[in-house]
C-alpha cells in the first residue's frame, strides 16, 4: 500500500518517459501520491507543455533511454530552467552507463523494474527536503 | 563458447525487454491497490502483485547469471552504508526484519542490494518464511548475516547449495535454484566471501564477508 497525505499545492513533476504503458501507469501512481505531472519523451516537449510552471517543478523523473537525448542530458537541459528540481533517473539498461551517467550527474538512480514503493519513499525525501 | 555466447544474447536480450513491461506492471498493480476497498479483491491484488515481483526476481535473477557467466557485471566500488540498504530491503520484503546498523563497508551499492536480495527470497522460500538481517564489525571486515529459521542445512549440503540450478531433497520448488549462485558470483565479483552456517533443525545464517569502510 503506498500513500501519503500531502497539503497545499500540489508539487509538480516533469515526467520523461517514452515506453506509453510506463508512461501512463506512472502518472497515475504520480498523481494518486498528490503531484500534477507534465510528460513527455524528451525535454523541449515537456518545458513546452510545462510552460512557466518548469521552473517551479519539484523531480525530475526520468527514462534513461530517450528517443532524442538520454534522461541525464534531458534532465541537465530541463535543470536550467528548474533550478530546484531534484532528478531521478530510470533505466532498464544492462550495463552501468545509466547509472553512472546519473551519478556523475549528481542525481538519483533505480534499475527498472523499481518498487513503486522505493519510487514514492525517494519522492517523500525530495518532498520533505524541498528547498 | 558460441553456445554460451549465445545463450548469453538471448537472455540479456529477453531481459532488456521484459524489464520495461514488467515496470508499467508494477506501477498499475500499485495504483490499482490505491483503488480497491472490497477485501477480497484487495486479497487477490496482492497476491498478483507478489506473483509479478517474483517474476521481475526470477528474471532479473537470470540476466544476472548470464552475465556473471560472460564477464560482464562490472562493480563500482564505493562507501555503502549498511542502514540504507537494510531499510530498502525491509520495506520491499515484509517478512524481512534488520537491526539498526551504524556499519559502513567498500562494496558497490546496487550488486550489494542484489546480493541481499537473492538471500532473503532465499529465506522466504526454504528458510522459514522470515529472514532477519544484521551486520557485525569483525577486524577490518563486517559480517552481513542474513538468518532464517527454516529447517537447516546439513553439512555435505552447505557448498552444494551455492551451485546452478541445485535443489536440496524436500525443499520447495517454486524458484529456479540459482538465487545463492548469483548471490555468489556477485559477491565474488565485489570481493566479498560468502558462506552458510547452519545445523539441521537450527536455521540457516548465510554470512557475507566485506571490507569495513
Amino acid at each position: 500500500m503506498i500513500c501519503t497525505a500531502m497539503s497545499g499545492a500540489r508539487p509538480l513533476i516533469l515526467l520523461l518517459e517514452d515506453d506509453d504503458a510506463s508512461a501512463e501507469a506512472m502518472q497515475i501512481v504520480l498523481r494518486d501520491w498528490g503531484a500534477d505531472v507534465v510528460h513527455g519523451a524528451d525535454a523541449e516537449i515537456v518545458a513546452s507543455t510545462a510552460g512557466s510552471r518548469t521552473s517551479s517543478a519539484l523531480v525530475i523523473i526520468t527514462d534513461f533511454h530517450l528517443p532524442v537525448a538520454d534522461g541525464v542530458s534531458a534532465a541537465k537541459q530541463l535543470r536550467k530552467r528548474a533550478t530546484g528540481a531534484r532528478v531521478l533517473v530510470l533505466s532498464g539498461s544492462l550495463n552501468n552507463d545509466a547509472r553512472r551517467a546519473a551519478k556523475g550527474a549528481g542525481y538519483a538512480f533505480m534499475p527498472k523494474p523499481a518498487p513503486p514503493r522505493d519510487i514514492i519513499a525517494w519522492l517523500e525525501r525530495a518532498y520533505a527536503t524541498a528547498e | 563458447m558460441e553456445g554460451d555466447s549465445s545463450k548469453t544474447r538471448f537472455l540479456t536480450a529477453i531481459g532488456h525487454d521484459m524489464r520495461q513491461p514488467l515496470h508499467a506492471l508494477l506501477l498499475y498493480l500499485s495504483a490499482l491497490d490505491r483503488r480497491v476497498k472490497d477485501e477480497e479483491t484487495r486479497e487477490i491484488l496482492g497476491k498478483a502483485d507478489r506473483a509479478a515481483q517474483s517474476l521481475a526476481s526470477m528474471i532479473e535473477a537470470l540476466i544476472q547469471l548470464a552475465r556473471l557467466d560472460a564477464d560482464r557485471v562490472e562493480a563500482d566500488v564505493e562507501r555503502v552504508p549498511l542502514q540504507g540498504i537494510f531499510d530498502a530491503l525491509v520495506a520491499n520484503a515484509p517478512y524481512a526484519t534488520a537491526d539498526a546498523t551504524p556499519l559502513y563497508v567498500k562494496s558497490d551499492p546496487v550488486l550489494l542490494d542484489s546480493i541481499m536480495q537473492q538471500l532473503i527470497s532465499n529465506a522466504a522460500r526454504h528458510g522459514g518464511g522470515a529472514a532477519h538481517v544484521s551486520a557485525t564489525k569483525v577486524g577490518q571486515d563486517v559480517e552481513i548475516t542474513v538468518r532464517d529459521s527454516g529447517p537447516g542445512i546439513a553439512p555435505e549440503d552447505q557448498e552444494r547449495i551455492f551451485a546452478e540450478f541445485i535443489r536440496l531433497e524436500g525443499a520447495p520448488t517454486s524458484g529456479l535454484g540459482i538465487g545463492l549462485t548469483v548471490a555468489r558470483k556477485l559477491a565474488t565479483v565485489l570481493g566479498h566471501k560468502i558462506h552458510v552456517r547452519s545445523a539441521p533443525g537450527e536455521g540457516a545464517a548465510f554470512v557475507i564477508r566485506a571490507e569495513s569502510a
